[in-house]
C-alpha cells in the first residue's frame, strides 16, 4: 500500500499537466510555438517509420556506447585497485577526459573519423565513462577493513577475497555510476547526431528547427527525455533486483 | 581438537609517520588447552593488537606466538582460528546462514562435511528462525551471536573473542555472557577473550592476564578457581569479590599510593 503513491502521484500530475497544456493550446492561451500534445502524440502515428528512424538509432548507439564505457571504467577501476600507484592517475585521466566539453571534441571526432556509428558510440561511451568509473574505484574499496581482517583470518585467497567481498560490496556504488551515466550516454549520441549523422533523435531536431515543423521538434524534446528517463530507470530496476539486501529494514529483539 | 596458546616475551613497535611506537613489551601469557583466558586492561594498552598476532593477522616485532607447538600462521591456513570481533561484521548482502557457511566456503567444505553443522549452531546461539533473515534486520546482539556461529563453524582450535559485547547493554551482555560460556563449554575449545570489565573477566576465564598501560605487558596472571558452570548468582559471592579485588587491585597497582585512600576518603564520608 505503501508504495503506491511514490508511483501514481508522478503519473496523475503528468496525466493533469497535459490535459491543462492541450486545453491551453487549443483555446490559443500558448504560441504556435508550444505543440498541443496530441500533435506531438499525431507525429509519432502519423509516421509509422518515424520511431525506427529516430528514437531505435539513438538507444542503439547509445547501449553500445555505454556497454563500451562500463567494460573499459570497470577494467581501468580494477587496474586502480589492484595496483596502488595507479590509483591517481586513472581516477585523473578520468577527471581529465570527462572535463573537455563534448561540444568541442564532437565536432573534432566527426572530422577524424566520419559521420558513423562509430563516432557516436565513442561520444556515448565518453559522456557515460566517468561517472561509471568514479562508482567502480569507490566502490571497490567500500568493504569494511574488518572484514578484510575476517577474510584474512578465514585464509581466503584473493579470487575469493575479491568474488565474496570486494565486488558484492562495491554494487551500491558501482549502481550509483551506472545509474547517472545512463542517460548521459543518450544525451552524448544526441549530441553526436547534430554534428551529423543519417538517422537519429537528434537529426530529427535539426530537421524539425529548420522546416520549423514545431510537433516534430516537440517530439524529438520529449521522445529525448523520456529515453533519458527510461534508460535511468532500467539501470534502477536491474540495481532492485541485484542489490536487495540495502531496502532491509530494521527489527528489534 | 583444542590447542594451547603460548606468547612469549613479544614485542610489538609501530611505525608512525617516521617515528616508532612501542605497544607491546616483553608480553608473556599462557593458557591452556580448553580453558578460557581473559585479557584485562585500559584501553590503548595493546589488547587488540595482542589478539590479533594470535590470529596471524600481523606479526610481533620479536618474540614469539605458539599455538598448540605451531605458529599462528599454521594455524590460520589450516582454518582453525575462530575470530569474533568487536562489531559483528557480517556480509550484510548475505543471509545469517549464509553468513554462517562464509568460513566453509573459504575452505572448499561441503555442508555435509562441516566440522559443525551450520544449522545445529544457529540453534546454539538462539537465532533458530533467523536462517534466512539478512543482518541488518537483526539487533545488535543478534549479529554478534551469528558472528560467534560463524567463528565455531569450523571447530576451531582456539576462539579469539576481541570485546565481542562492548557495544551492547549492560543487560544484554550479561544474557551474552552467560550463553558464550554455555557455548564454549559445549565446543570444548580454547577462549581467549579481550575485554575491559573486571567483572567480566572474573566471570568469563580459568586465567586473567591483567595488562598495564602503555607499552603493554601483562601485570599479573590471576587463576579463577571458581567452580562451572559459572552462574549469575556467583558474582555475589565473597570468593568472587576477593578475586575482582584481586585484579582491580593489579590493574591500578602503579597508582597505589592515592587509589585506596581515595576510597576510604569516600566511604567515610559516606558513613
Ligand atoms: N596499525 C597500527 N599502527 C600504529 N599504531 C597502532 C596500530 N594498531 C594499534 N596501534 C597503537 O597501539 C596501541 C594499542 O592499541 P590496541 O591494541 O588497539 O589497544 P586496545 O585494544 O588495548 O585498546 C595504541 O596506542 C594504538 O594507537
Ligand atoms: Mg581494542
Amino acid at each position: 500500500m505503501r508504495r503506491l503513491p511514490v508511483f501514481w502521484l508522478p503519473l496523475v500530475t503528468a496525466v493533469l499537466l497535459l490535459v491543462v497544456a492541450e486545453i491551453a493550446q487549443r483555446s490559443g492561451l500558448f504560441p504556435i510555438t508550444v505543440a498541443a500534445p496530441s500533435q506531438v502524440w499525431q507525429v509519432l502515428v502519423g509516421n509509422p517509420r518515424l520511431f525506427g528512424e529516430t528514437v531505435v538509432p539513438t538507444l542503439q548507439a547509445a547501449l553500445i556506447g555505454y556497454l563500451c564505457a562500463a567494460a573499459a571504467a570497470l577494467a581501468a577501476a580494477s587496474v586502480a585497485s589492484l595496483i596502488a600507484p595507479a590509483w591517481t592517475p586513472i581516477y585523473r585521466f578520468g577527471v581529465a577526459l570527462s572535463s573537455i566539453p563534448l561540444t568541442a571534441t564532437t565536432p573534432l571526432l566527426v572530422v577524424w573519423i566520419g559521420n558513423g556509428l562509430s563516432t557516436r558510440v565513442l561520444i556515448a561511451a565518453l559522456a557515460s565513462y566517468f561517472p561509471i568509473l568514479v562508482g567502480a574505484m569507490q566502490g571497490f574499496r567500500a568493504f569494511e577493513s574488518t572484514s578484510a581482517e575476517l577474510f584474512h583470518v578465514l585464509s581466503a585467497s584473493p579470487l575469493q577475497r575479491l568474488r565474496l567481498l570486494v565486488i558484492p560490496a562495491s554494487l551500491p556504488l558501482l549502481f550509483a555510476g551506472l545509474k547517472i551515466a545512463a542517460p548521459s550516454a543518450i544525451l552524448g549520441t544526441i549530441l553526436a547526431e547534430w554534428a551529423g549523422a543519417e538517422r537519429g533523435l537528434g537529426v530529427l531536431m535539426i530537421y524539425a528547427l529548420g522546416a520549423f515543423d514545431v510537433p516534430k521538434v516537440w517530439f524529438a524534446v520529449t521522445a529525448s527525455c523520456l529515453l533519458a528517463a527510461a534508460v535511468y530507470a532500467l539501470a534502477a530496476a536491474i540495481e532492485m533486483r541485484v542489490v536487495r539486501w540495502q531496502a532491509a529494514t530494521v527489527l528489534e529483539d | 581438537m583444542p590447542a594451547s596458546i603460548a606468547v612469549l616475551d613479544v614485542i610489538k613497535r609501530f611505525q608512525m609517520r617516521g617515528s616508532e611506537v612501542l605497544a607491546l613489551d616483553q608480553v608473556r601469557l599462557k593458557l591452556d588447552a580448553g580453558r578460557f583466558g581473559a585479557i584485562i586492561g585500559p584501553s590503548g594498552c595493546g589488547k587488540s593488537t595482542l589478539l590479533r598476532m594470535v590470529a596471524d593477522l600481523f606479526e610481533p616485532t620479536d618474540g614469539r606466538i605458539d599455538i598448540g607447538g605451531a605458529p599462528p600462521s599454521r594455524l590460520r591456513r589450516e582454518h582453525a582460528i575462530g575470530f569474533v570481533f568487536q562489531s559483528p561484521t557480517l556480509l550484510p548482502w548475505r543471509t545469517v546462514i549464509d553468513n554462517v557457511r562464509l568460513p566453509l566456503r573459504i575452505a572448499g567444505i561441503s555442508e555435509s562435511n562441516a566440522p559443525r553443522k551450520p544449522t545445529d549452531l544457529i540453534d546454539l546461539v538462539g537465532l533458530k528462525g533467523f536462517e534466512q533473515a539478512l543482518p541488518g534486520q537483526l539487533s545488535g546482539g543478534m549479529q554478534q551471536r551469528a558472528a560467534i556461529a560463524r567463528a565455531l563453524v569450523m571447530n576451531p582450535q582456539v576462539l579469539l573473542l576481541d570485546e565481542p559485547f562492548g557495544a551492547l547493554d549492560e543487560i544484554t551482555r550479561q544474557r551474552l555472557n552467560t550463553e558464550l560460556l554455555r557455548i564454549w563449554a559445549e565446543s570444548g575449545t580454547t577462549a581467549l577473550l579481550v575485554t575491559h570489565s573486571i567483572a567480566e573477566a572474573v566471570f568469563m576465564a580459568d586465567r586473567v592476564f591483567v595488562m598495564s598501560p602503555r607499552p603493554g605487558r601483562i601485570e599479573t596472571t590471576i587463576e579463577v578457581d571458581l567452580p562451572r558452570p559459572r552462574t549469575l548468582g556467583m558474582m555475589s559471592t565473597p570468593s568472587f569479590h576477593a578475586i575482582e579485588g584481586a585484579v582491580r587491585g593489579a590493574l591500578f597497582a602503579h597508582e597505589a599510593p592515592e587509589a585506596p585512600e581515595a576510597g576510604a576518603a569516600a566511604g567515610a564520608k559516606l558513613q
